[in-house]
């Protein structure tokens, strides 16, 4: 389980628990969990599961799973209002459904994916409301509002969204009764005002960090276009997008693209009928290509390059196309062995998936589970147990599955918060009862007092020689990835 | 004429095969491909297959599978945006480059007379003989496929302009 998965859990569970989050907030809406102050939705959405099925790894996951299913459905429903195409709507929704990256997310407590799903669900209200009745707008600004208390990405992403609507729907939108737009505004600002605060109240740091501009001093224009241009480019990489993914393992499955490579197939053909569909109204061609253009462009004004999780909407167009291809691929000579191929592929797809991806351990914080579970029953036998403080948040794990007392965490949580404690607008938490997370490179144990630490195997550390092992912690394939050292003082 | 096509596609396909076994056979013998660390990555997926049969595993990781999709990767490059951004050139001279070939692209899959047919099958049949070169894609080596795609637009906006 990732740590932003277990920050979702704890979080839901604390909520659940004394109506405040970890921190000790009231019903926040922008959760500060590790200083980035996450859009607060998904937390919410997770209560329910927890207080029917415990917290757990399926309780945390739930939603998002049925979010995944959710979201087939919604595409055929808006595949089916944009094209008025029975075929064309079941061949998008087999293709979303069979997604590497519709998979992967919707496997995990991912807010990026249920946020795909409410902006489809806010789609089609907006397709409804402009063909069948203006009223369905209210429900559709909901939508988009609501998904913007999500995740971070929807933060640029619904704004890009709803202006490429302008353009293409402008005479159907001003047709829309005065009093209906008004509502539908009113409701969607009050949605957005915390989102809007928080780049005033100082709950935007992680956003603020992950800007692409923060790296540039003094640079000229040409060299901040060019490399803008270039990282908005790298999201249509072919290679990436079909073959190797963006290096994140948790984003599809390992080294895989976000789509079967065989689909590049149904692209071109699908892009091919989208291009020549004589049935297919100006206005919603026109939408998709619009849409094609701005929607990695959230993603683009980022540091961090090619990530799928920022432009999961742009997934979806293209998951239209393929049903577009997929629609339209006639049998041929090639057809049967162009099948099996497409089938060999996805079983690569699955061997990726069930199988390596798993086995990488940095994505998924392996380790940790059972980490906890060896040193919770003997937590009080020694005076301190020293934890490899980082990215990983270690912290999170053990609130998480020691189900640690919200009330007593909250208590003291602001006094061990290190703010910024990464330099990447992420908080550390230094202590927990007699656990204390520390920077192995600048640590120096103290000798007078039993302990027990953690260690990575791949580092060596010079106050080894003085710690017995007496636990090493494995990776799925049998790799030892740490070991729980103790140290007993000598008596004199 | 559909039956010179065919054989045409029969002939190159055997072409290209033959010069897949070239390249697989020079990229091993030259440990040009396999560095040391493309083949404990190679091992490494075979190690997680803990509870696959190690035929399936086999089968599925190794250099000729590896390098298979190396060319695809390579092939693929050929039509992605980023290799426009790639030679250091002065900036709107790229953006100008890209927008003439995607243009050019677009109005290729809307037409279908013979010569852009013809036209179409270079653009996606040139970058495969390419990709077995293993070179990293570059602007340069896209000419033959960016100039006909270009050509096109220029010609379609011509005949815009010239009925309108």
């Amino acid at each position: 389980m990732r740590n932003d998965e277990a920050s979702f859990g704890y979080d839901a569970y604390s909520i659940l628990s004394t109506g405040r989050d970890q921190h000790g907030e009231f019903l926040p809406i922008l959760f500060k969990s590790f200083g980035d102050f996450k859009p607060g939705f998904y937390i919410y959405l997770t209560v329910p599961f927890v207080a029917m099925l415990g917290l757990n790894e399926w309780a945390i996951r739930l939603p998002a799973a049925i979010s995944g299913i959710l979201g087939v459905y919604l595409l055929y429903l808006v595949v089916w209002n944009l094209f008025k195409n029975q075929k064309i709507a079941l061949a998008s929704a087999f293709s979303l459904s069979i997604s590497p990256w519709h998979i992967a997310f919707s496997r995990g407590a991912w807010e990026a994916q249920v946020t795909v799903t409410l902006v489809l669900a806010g789609l089609l209200f907006f397709i409804k409301a402009l063909n069948q009745n203006n009223k369905y707008l209210v429900f559709s600004t909901g939508f988009f509002g609501v998904s913007l208390l999500m995740s971070h990405g929807a933060k640029p992403a619904i704004p890009l969204l709803l202006l490429s609507f302008l353009p293409v729907y402008w005479k159907k939108i001003i047709k829309i009764p005065f009093r209906i737009v008004l509502l539908s505004s009113f409701l969607f600002i009050m949605l957005s005002l915390p989102i809007i605060f928080s780049f005033f109240n100082g709950k935007s740091t992680r956003v603020a960090f992950l800007l692409f501009t923060n790296k540039y001093q003094n640079a000229k224009v040409e060299t901040i276009a060019r490399d803008f241009l270039n990282n908005w480019s790298n999201h249509y990489s072919l290679p990436i997008l079909f073959i190797k993914g963006d290096g994140n393992p948790q984003h599809s499955a390992a080294d895989f693209g976000a789509f079967i490579t065989l689909d590049i197939v149904f692209l071109f053909l699908g892009l091919k009928t989208l291009v020549n569909f004589k049935d297919v109204k100006g206005e919603a061609k026109v939408f998709i290509l619009i849409l094609l253009i701005l929607a990695p462009l959230s993603s683009t004004l980022t540091s961090e390059g090619v990530n799928f999780e920022r432009y999961l909407m742009f997934f979806i167009l293209i998951n239209i196309i393929l049903g577009l291809g997929i629609s339209n691929f006639k049998r041929n000579l090639f057809w049967g062995i162009f099948l099996l191929l497409y089938l060999f592929s996805f079983l690569l797809f699955l061997d990726a998936y069930f199988i390596h991806t798993s086995a990488k351990n940095g994505a998924w914080q392996t380790g940790y589970k059972e980490i906890v579970q060896f040193i919770t029953p003997i937590q009080e036998n020694f005076q301190k147990i020293y934890i490899p403080q980082g990215g990983d948040q270690p912290y999170i794990f053990f609130l998480l599955y020691q189900r640690y007392s919200p009330e007593k965490f909250q208590a003291f949580s602001a006094s061990v918060n290190i703010p910024n404690g990464s330099g990447t607008g992420m908080d550390y938490i230094s202590k927990l009862d007699n656990i204390e997370f520390v920077d192995l490179n600048k640590f120096n144990p103290p000798l007078n007092q039993s302990f027990l630490i953690v260690l990575p195997v791949n580092n060596t550390y010079k106050f080894e020689g003085f710690l017995k092992s007496i636990h090493g912690v494995k990776d799925p394939i049998g790799f030892p990835i740490y070991k729980i050292d103790e140290y007993v003082p000598k008596r004199l | 004429m559909k039956k010179v096509f065919i054989y045409i596609i029969l002939i190159f396909t055997i072409l290209w095969l033959i010069l897949f076994l070239f390249a697989y056979k020079r990229s091993l013998n030259e440990n040009y491909q396999f560095s040391a660390d493309t083949i404990w990555k190679i091992e490494q997926q075979r190690r997680e297959h803990t509870y696959l049969f190690p035929f399936v595993a086999k089968f599925i990781h190794n250099k000729g599978f590896y390098f298979s999709y190396t060319v695809f990767e390579n092939y693929l490059s050929y039509y992605s945006p980023s290799i426009f951004f790639c030679c250091n050139q002065p900036l709107v001279l790229e953006l100008v480059i890209l927008l003439m070939f995607y243009g050019g692209a677009f109005i290729l899959l809307r037409e279908v007379s013979k010569l852009v047919k013809a036209i179409l099958f270079w653009i996606l049949a040139y970058p495969i003989f390419l990709s077995l070169m293993l070179w990293p894609p570059s602007l340069v080596l896209a000419l033959p496929i960016i100039i006909p795609a270009s050509g096109i637009l220029v010609y379609s906006l011509y005949k815009e302009i010239k009925f309108k």
